[in-house]
C-alpha cells in the first residue's frame, strides 16, 4: 500500500514488458522514464534494493540483470524486458540461505544493513564471473560498493568463505 | 525522478539520423545510459526523445580485419575489458577500460557513449589517442571517418554534426615491437590525470614513442614535441626531459586548479607518470 | 580479519550472530523508505538555497500553490502563525560552565537571510513526487547574495561579514579548562614548542540519507516515522517546536541505515510535520544525498598548542588555543567545543594545562554531533603534537609516550575518574600486532630527493587515544515484561543504526534472566511508551541503556517473586530465581507459570518492571563521566616518494572494552570506526570556495572503499571486566576512529621526515612538504 510516487498521468510513453524477477514473470506496463529501482520497489514491492546516492557511485541499488551487476537507480526498467533480474530477495532458496548470506551472518558483514543488499549482489556477480577471487580481486570488484559502517574486512572475509563453500558444493 | 520522455527505436542508422535531424535539440542518442540517465536526473540535459540505438545491427560488434580492430559504438566497457580479441590486440585499451569507474558502470556504459560525452576526466580517450584511433560518423547521408583527435574537439564537445551519430571506432594495434603502459592518478570517481605511453626501444634507448596525457586539459592530448625530444634517450635521460618539460606541459595541457588537485600538482604528476609509463613500456617485452 | 591473537581475546558470553542479520542479508529489514504509508500520503519536496550568504528579498509561491495536485506550502509567507525559530536543543545546556543562554538562532525556513548553502527556503507537499518537484521549481525567489565567510579564524576581524546581525559578532561562545599554572610550567621547561594542526568540516554520510520520514499530524497529535539516535529527545524537541504536549508527539523509529550523529531533528522532518498539519494528509519526504549533505557536518578546528618539556622528556605544561567552526547556527556548538576542551591534552600527565576554545559562526552547513564529536579533531592534533615534540627532543615517540602517559589509578583531571586502563599493555599489543616493537628510527628512512626512482618509503607509528567513556545523558529507562508463555519483552527507546543495539539488549536480558535468547523479544523504539533515554550516541548505550535493561530484568525477577508470594504463598526470602525459573523448596515454576497465575487478565496476563540508570552526576567539566574509553593503534604504511601516494600495509587497534558482550559487534565498531577514520585521515573534507559548498555530492566527497583498507587489519579488545557497564563493560565504539589520522600523519613523518599538519593527508600535501611542488 505504497503511495505512488510516480505520476502516470504525465508520462509520455509506456512500454508493455515482461521481466523475470527472481524467477517469477512480471507482465505489465512501465513508463519509459521509470528506473529499475523504482520498478522493483514500487511495482514489484521488493524493497530490499535500496536508494542512496542515485548516481551509480555507492552501489546500494545493485541488482543483477542477466547476471551482470547494474545500478538499478540509473537503468531504465523497460530495458529489462525479456531479461532476468535478480534482487537480494531472490538469492535464498526458500528458507535455505545462499552461502554468501550465511557467511555475511557468520562474519557480521553488515551493521546498519543499508548497503548490504548491494554488497551481496555485487559479490554474487563476482562469484559468477570468477569463482575463486583473491582478496585483491574482491576489493577491486567491490570498490564501487560503499559501506560507511566500515564492514569491509568482514565483507571480504565473507566472500572468501562463500567462494570456498560454493566450491565444496560443486 | 526523471522527467517523462519518449523512446524511439530506429531499425538502422539512417532512421536514427533522420530522427536526430527532425527533432534537433529535443532528442538525444541513448545507448547504455550510464552517463545520460545521470545528466537527465540532474537536469543538465533535457530530452523529450531518447533515440535508442542498441538494436541497430553492427553497432555492438567487435571485429578484426587483419589490420585494425573495429569497435561498435554500443560495445560496453566491460566487454572491452574482457574480450579476448581486445586483450590480445589492444591490451592497453583493455587495461584502461578495466579501470573505468566501477563494475556496474562498466557493465552498462558504452565506449560510444563515453567518447560522445567527452568528459575531460575520462579513461578510454587517452588510450585510444595513443593508438591514433579513428571514428566513423554516420548519418542518413552517408559515412565519414575522422581521427579521434579531431573528433574530441573540446570539453564535453565533439565534432558530431547535426544528424550524425558515432557508428564505430577503428583502432590499429601498436606497431610490432612497441611496448605500452597506461597509468593514472585516481582519487575520485573520475581520474585526475591519466597517461598512455607507447614506445619502441633499441639498445635501451627510445627509437620512437607516442605520448598522450588526459584529464588535465579539456581533452586528451598527444605530446608530439616531447615525443621528438625523447628519441634517442635512455630512460634516465627521458625522465630528466619529462621533469624539465613543465612549461611545455602547462602550455599543451592548460591545467586548472580544481577539487581534484592544483595545476602544479597535475603537471608535476604528468611528468612523473610519463616517466613511469615509459619505464613500464620498456619492460612490456615489445607487446604493445 | 580474525587472527589467532584476536580470537584468544574472544571471551564474550555469546558468539551467536546478531539476530538482525538474517533480515539484513535477505532484504527484509525495513527502513523509512520501506514502510508502507497510510492511505492518502502526500509527497514533499524541498527548496534549498543555492547561496551561502544572501538576503532573501522576496519569495512568491503562488504559482506553486496553484499547480494541480499541490496540497500545502511552507515558506516564510506561509507559516500560519507558527513561531519559526528552532530552540537550541536542551541537551546542549549540559555544560554548566556556560554563562548566558544560547541564542535560538535557526529558523525552520529562511526568514530574512540565508546563512548556508542548502538552507531550507520552502517545502511543498503534493499528491505525487513529480508534482511536488515541479511545484518547487515554480517558486520564485529573489536573493541578494552577500559575501560569505568560511574562515572561523576571521571571526574577530572587523571586516568579516556578520551572520547574525543582532549578535554583532560571529563569535558564538568560549569555553575553557585550566589547572596548575602554565606560566610556571613553561618556566620549568627546558624547551618549549609551538605547533598548529587543523581539521576541516566533514560529513557523516550515512548510506541512508538524513531526514527521511513519514509524518502525520492530525487533531493536535502527531506521529512521525523517521530516523534518529534518540527518539525521546527528538520527540520532545518536535513537540516543543509545535507547542503541543510531549505525549502528543509520537516518534516511531524503524531500523536506521547508519547514523554517526547525523540524524537528529532535521528541518525536513519539521517541514513534513507542518505540511501534514496544514493539509490533513500524511506527508512523506525522502531527501536526496545532496540534500542530506546539507543537514549537518563535523566541526572544523584550528588547534594551536605550546608544549613545555624537561630535558628528560617529561611534559611540564600545555597551553592550547582552539578555534572551532560551527557553521551557520548554534546546533552542536556547545557540545563540540566542550568535548574539544576536555580532550585537548590527550592521555598524558601534564601538571599545568590551560585550554581555551572559541567557537565561531561561518556560512557553512551547521555542524553538530559526529562520531567522536570534537575528539577526532583534538586527537589528531595532540597525538601529532606529542610525536613531533618527542622527535624534536631526540626521544623515541613510543618511549616519550610511555614516560608521560597516565597510568591506571592516576588522577586525570578534577571531577574526572582516575585513569582506569593500561596504556603500556595496549601499546605493546598494538605494535606487536603489526610485527613491530614500537621503536622508530630517529632518522626518517630517507629525505632523499634524488631524481632517480626509489622504492617507497616505509613508516610506522603508534598512537594513543582517550575519550570519556560515557557522556552525560540524564536517566535511562527501560521496561521488561513477561507474558503467560514466558516470553520476555524489553521495551525501550533506543534505535539501532547499526551498532547492534537490539542484539545487545537481548544478550543482557538473556544473561540477567538466565533465559535462552529465543525467549527474549526486543521492542522497537516508540515514544508512546514513555521511556526516556538520551540516545545511542556518545558511547553511552552499553553503560546506560545496558544497565537500565539489566536493572529492569532484576526488577522483573523481583516482581515475579512478589507475585509468586501473593499467589503461591511464602515470603520473598523463601523464593529464589535461577536458571530462568522460580524456586521454593522442592517446587519450581517457569516465568510463564507465574504470569499466568494472575487470573484477572487471563491469557493476556503480563507482569512488568521498570529499570533505570543514571551516570554519576558531577559539577565539573566532565559531567557524568564515570570511566574512560581508551585505545592504542599502530600503523605501517609506505609512501611513494615521487607521487606522495600512501599505501597502508598493516593497521592494528587495541581497545580496552572492559567486557565484550558481543564479539562481532564490538569488533565491528572498532573496524568500522577505523575505516571511517581512514576516510577522515586521507580523503574527507567538505570544500567551500567561491561562495559555494562545492563537493557535497557522491562524486566529489571521497569516502573510503574496500580498496583503501589493508588486508592486514587487526582489532584486539582487552577485557578486565572493570567497567561500569553490565558485566564490567565499557563504552568503546569511538575509540578507533580517532586514532587513524595521527597514526598516519606520524608514520609519514617516520617515512619521509615531513609533517603534515592538516587532514585530509593528501598526496599533494606530501609533495608540497617534500618540496616537489
Amino acid at each position: 500500500m505504497m503511495a505512488e510516487p510516480l505520476a502516470p498521468i504525465a508520462t509520455l510513453q509506456s512500454f508493455a514488458i515482461e521481466i523475470t524477477v527472481n524467477g517469477a514473470v512480471w507482465k505489465g506496463n512501465v513508463p519509459a522514464e521509470e528506473v529499475l529501482l523504482d520498478f522493483l520497489r514500487y511495482r514489484v514491492k521488493l524493497t530490499g534494493t535500496k536508494r542512496s546516492c542515485e548516481s551509480e557511485v555507492c552501489g546500494a541499488c545493485t541488482v543483477l540483470v542477466d547476471g551482470k551487476p547494474i545500478s538499478s537507480c540509473s537503468y531504465l526498467a523497460f530495458e529489462a524486458d525479456g531479461k532476468s533480474v535478480m534482487t537480494i530477495e531472490g538469492l535464498a532458496s526458500g528458507a535455505e540461505l545462499d552461502p554468501l548470506q550465511e557467511a555475511f551472518i557468520r562474519n557480521m558483514g553488515a551493521q546498519c544493513g543499508f548497503c548490504t543488499s548491494g554488497q551481496i549482489m555485487a559479490a554474487k556477480a563476482l562469484l559468477l564471473d570468477n569463482p575463486a577471487p583473491t582478496y585483491e580481486q574482491i576489493s577491486e570488484w567491490l570498490n564501487g560498493n560503499i559501506c560507511r559502517c566500515g564492514c569491509y574486512p568482514a565483507i571480504a572475509q565473507s566472500i572468501l568463505e562463500a567462494a570456498a563453500e560454493y566450491k565444496n558444493r560443486r | 525522478m526523471l522527467q517523462p520522455f519518449r523512446v524511439l527505436t530506429p531499425a538502422n542508422i539512417e532512421q536514427a539520423s533522420a530522427e536526430l535531424v527532425r527533432l534537433g535539440e529535443r532528442a538525444t542518442i541513448y545507448a547504455g545510459g550510464a552517463e545520460l540517465i545521470l545528466l537527465l536526473r540532474y537536469g543538465m540535459v533535457h530530452a523529450e526523445y531518447l533515440i535508442n540505438i542498441k538494436s541497430i545491427s553492427g553497432l555492438s560488434e567487435i571485429g578484426w580485419d587483419g589490420q585494425t580492430v573495429q569497435i561498435g559504438a554500443t560495445v560496453t566497457h566491460r566487454r572491452l575489458e574482457t574480450d579476448p580479441l581486445i586483450r590480445e590486440r589492444l591490451p592497453l585499451l583493455a587495461d584502461a577500460e578495466s579501470q573505468i569507474a566501477n563494475i556496474r558502470v562498466r557493465s552498462q556504459g558504452t565506449l560510444g557513449g563515453n567518447l560522445c560525452f567527452n568528459d575531460p576526466h575520462s579513461d578510454p580517450g587517452t588510450a585510444l589517442l595513443l593508438h591514433e584511433a579513428e571514428v566513423v560518423l554516420a548519418s542518413k547521408d552517408g559515412l565519414r571517418q575522422i581521427p579521434l583527435s579531431d573528433f574530441l574537439s573540446g570539453m564535453y564537445s565533439t565534432a558530431l554534426e547535426p544528424g550524425e551519430l558515432l557508428q564505430k571506432t577503428f583502432v590499429a594495434p601498436l606497431p610490432v615491437g612497441w611496448g605500452a603502459a597506461y597509468l593514472r592518478v585516481h582519487r575520485y570517481q573520475r581520474p585526475t590525470l591519466n597517461v598512455a605511453v607507447a614506445a619502441k626501444f633499441q639498445n635501451g634507448a627510445v627509437e620512437d614513442a607516442r605520448l598522450a596525457v588526459g584529464c588535465v586539459g579539456p581533452k586528451p592530448q598527444r605530446l608530439s614535441e616531447l615525443e621528438s625530444k625523447i628519441r634517442g634517450e635512455k630512460l634516465d635521460g627521458a625522465r630528466r626531459i619529462f621533469a624539465d618539460s613543465k612549461p611545455y606541459l602547462k602550455d599543451s595541457l592548460e591545467p586548472v586548479d580544481d577539487l581534484l588537485g592544483s595545476a602544479e600538482y597535475k603537471i608535476y604528476m604528468a611528468a612523473v607518470l610519463l616517466s613511469r609509463a615509459l619505464s613500464q613500456a620498456s619492460r612490456s617485452n615489445g607487446r604493445g | 580479519m580474525a587472527t589467532p591473537a584476536d580470537t584468544r581475546n574472544r571471551i564474550s558470553p555469546t558468539a551467536e550472530p546478531r539476530f538482525d542479520l538474517r533480515d539484513k542479508v535477505t532484504g527484509q529489514t525495513r527502513y523509512v523508505e520501506d514502510l508502507p504509508e497510510p492511505a492518502g500520503t502526500a509527497w514533499a519536496s524541498m527548496l534549498l538555497s543555492p547561496y551561502s550568504h544572501a538576503r532573501l528579498v522576496s519569495i512568491d509561491s503562488s504559482k506553486a500553490e496553484k499547480l494541480p495536485g499541490v496540497v500545502a506550502i511552507l515558506d516564510r509567507e506561509h507559516l500560519d502563525g507558527l513561531s519559526p525559530m528552532l530552540h537550541t536543543p536542551r541537551y546542549e545546556y549540559m555544560v554548566k560552565t556556560l554563562s548566558g543562554l544560547l541564542p535560538d538562532d535557526q529558523p525552520l525556513v529562511v526568514l530574512d537571510k540565508v546563512r548556508f548553502h542548502g538552507e531550507l527556503v520552502a517545502a511543498v507537499a503534493a499528491d505525487d513526487l513529480r508534482t511536488a518537484q515541479k511545484a518547487v521549481e515554480l517558486i520564485e525567489v529573489n536573493y541578494e547574495p552577500m559575501d560569505p565567510v568560511f574562515d572561523a579564524a576571521a571571526a574577530r576581524s572587523a571586516s568579516t561579514p556578520i551572520l547574525h546581525e543582532s549578535k554583532g559578532t560571529n563569535l558564538l561562545l568560549e569555553d575553557k579548562l585550566e589547572w596548575g599554572n602554565v606560566e610556571r610550567g613553561f618556566g620549568e621547561a627546558a624547551r618549549i614548542f609551538e605547533e598548529t594542526y587543523t581539521s576541516p568540516s566533514m560529513f557523516h554520510h550515512p548510506m541512508e540519507n538524513v531526514g527521511g520520514c513519514i509524518a502525520q499530524f492530525l487533531n493536535d497529535e502527531a506521529i512521525i516515522w523517521g530516523t534518529t539516535d534518540a527518539p525521546f529527545r527528538d520527540s520532545d524537541e518536535m513537540a516543543d517546536f509545535f507547542r503541543i504536549d510531549r505525549e502528543r508527539m509520537r516518534f516511531r523509529v524503524p531500523y536506521v541505515g547508519g547514523h554517526f550523529g547525523a540524524k537528529n531533528v532535521t528541518n525536513y522532518m519539521l517541514a513534513a510535520l507542518f505540511l501534514s498539519r496544514k493539509s490533513g494528509r500524511p506527508v512523506k519526504t525522502l531527501p536526496t544525498t545532496e540534500a542530506s549533505f546539507r543537514t549537518t557536518a563535523r566541526h572544523g578546528m584550528i588547534y594551536t598548542a605550546k608544549a613545555g618539556v624537561q630535558s628528560d622528556g617529561t611534559l611540564t605544561a600545555l597551553d592550547v588555543e582552539m578555534i572551532i567552526d560551527t557553521g551557520a547556527y548554534t546546533t552542536g556548538a556547545v557540545l563540540a567545543t566542550h568535548n574539544m576542551v576536555i580532550s585537548a591534552w590527550g592521555c598524558y600527565r601534564i601538571p599545568n594545562v590551560r585550554i581555551k576554545a572559541r567557537c565561531a559562526y561561518t556560512n557553512k552547513v551547521p555542524a553538530s554531533h559526529t562520531r567522536a564529536t570534537g575528539k577526532f579533531q583534538t586527537t589528531w592534533a595532540v597525538e601529532c603534537l606529542i610525536d613531533s615534540v618527542a622527535r624534536k627532543m631526540g626521544i623515541d615517540p613510543t618511549e616519550f609516550r610511555k614516560k608521560n602517559v597516565l597510568r591506571r589509578g592516576e588522577p586525570v583531571a578534577e571531577g574526572a575518574p582516575p585513569m582506569d586502563a593500561d596504556y603500556l599493555e595496549m601499546m605493546d599489543k598494538a605494535a606487536a600486532a603489526i610485527n613491530w616493537d614500537g621503536h622508530s628510527s630517529m632518522e626518517p628512512q630517507s629525505r632523499s630527493d634524488s631524481s632517480s626512482p626509489s622504492p617507497p618509503a616505509k613508516g610506522r607509528a603508534l598512537v594513543l587515544t582517550l575519550r570519556n567513556g560515557n557522556q552525560g545523558g540524564g536517566r535511562a529507562y527501560t521496561m521488561a515484561t513477561v507474558d503467560v508463555r514466558g516470553n520476555v519483552k524489553i521495551h525501550h527507546n533506543a534505535p539501532d543504526p547499526g551498532q547492534g543495539i537490539y542484539n545487545l539488549i537481548s544478550i543482557i536480558a538473556a544473561k540477567t534472566l538466565e533465559l535462552p535468547r529465543s525467549q527474549i523479544i526486543v521492542g522497537e523504539p516508540d515514544t508512546a511508551v514513555s521511556l526516556p533515554f538520551s540516545g545511542v550516541n556518545a558511547q553511552r548505550t552499553t553503560i546506560q541503556l545496558g544497565n537500565a535493561v539489566k536493572n529492569a530484568c532484576e526488577n522483573l525477577k523481583q516482581e515475579l517473586v512478589n507475585v509468586a508470594c501473593e499467589i503461591k504463598g511464602g515470603n520473598p526470602s523463601e523464593w529464589r530465581v535461577a536458571d530462568g525459573r522460580l524456586w521454593r523448596a522442592e517446587q519450581s515454576f517457569s516465568f510463564g507459570d507465574i504470569a499466568a497465575s494472575i487470573k484477572t487478565l487471563g491469557d493476556n496476563s503480563v507482569l512488568k518492571a521498570m529499570g533505570s540508570y543514571s551516570p554519576p552526576s558531577g559539577r565539573s567539566a566532565f559531567g557524568g563521566l564515570d570511566h574512560w574509553a581508551t585505545s592504542a593503534a599502530a600503523v605501517e604504511l609506505e609512501v611513494d616518494r615521487e607521487t606522495g601516494e600512501i599505501k597502508v600495509l598493516q593497521y592494528s587497534v587495541v581497545s580496552d572494552a572492559g567486557k565484550v558482550l558481543h564479539f562481532n559487534s564490538a569488533k565491528g565498531q572498532l573496524e568500522g570506526g577505523a575505516v571511517m577514520g581512514f576516510g577522515h585521515a586521507l580523503f574527507e573534507e567538505t570544500v567551500y570556495q567561491d561562495g559555494q559548498l562545492l563537493n557535497a555530492d557522491p562524486f566529489q566527497y571521497r569516502l573510503p572503499t574496500m580498496q583503501d583498507i589493508p588486508e592486514h587489519f587487526h582489532t584486539i579488545m582487552l577485557e578486565n571486566e572493570d567497567g561500569p557497564g553490565p558485566f564490567g563493560s565499557k563504552g568503546m565504539s569511538q575509540t578507533s576512529i580517532t586514532a587513524v589520522a595521527p597514526a598516519v600523519g606520524n608514520a609519514i613523518y617516520d617515512a619521509l621526515g615531513v609533517r603534515i599538519r592538516s587532514v585530509p593527508i593528501t598526496p599533494e600535501k606530501i609533495l608540497k612538504a617534500l618540496g616537489k611542488i
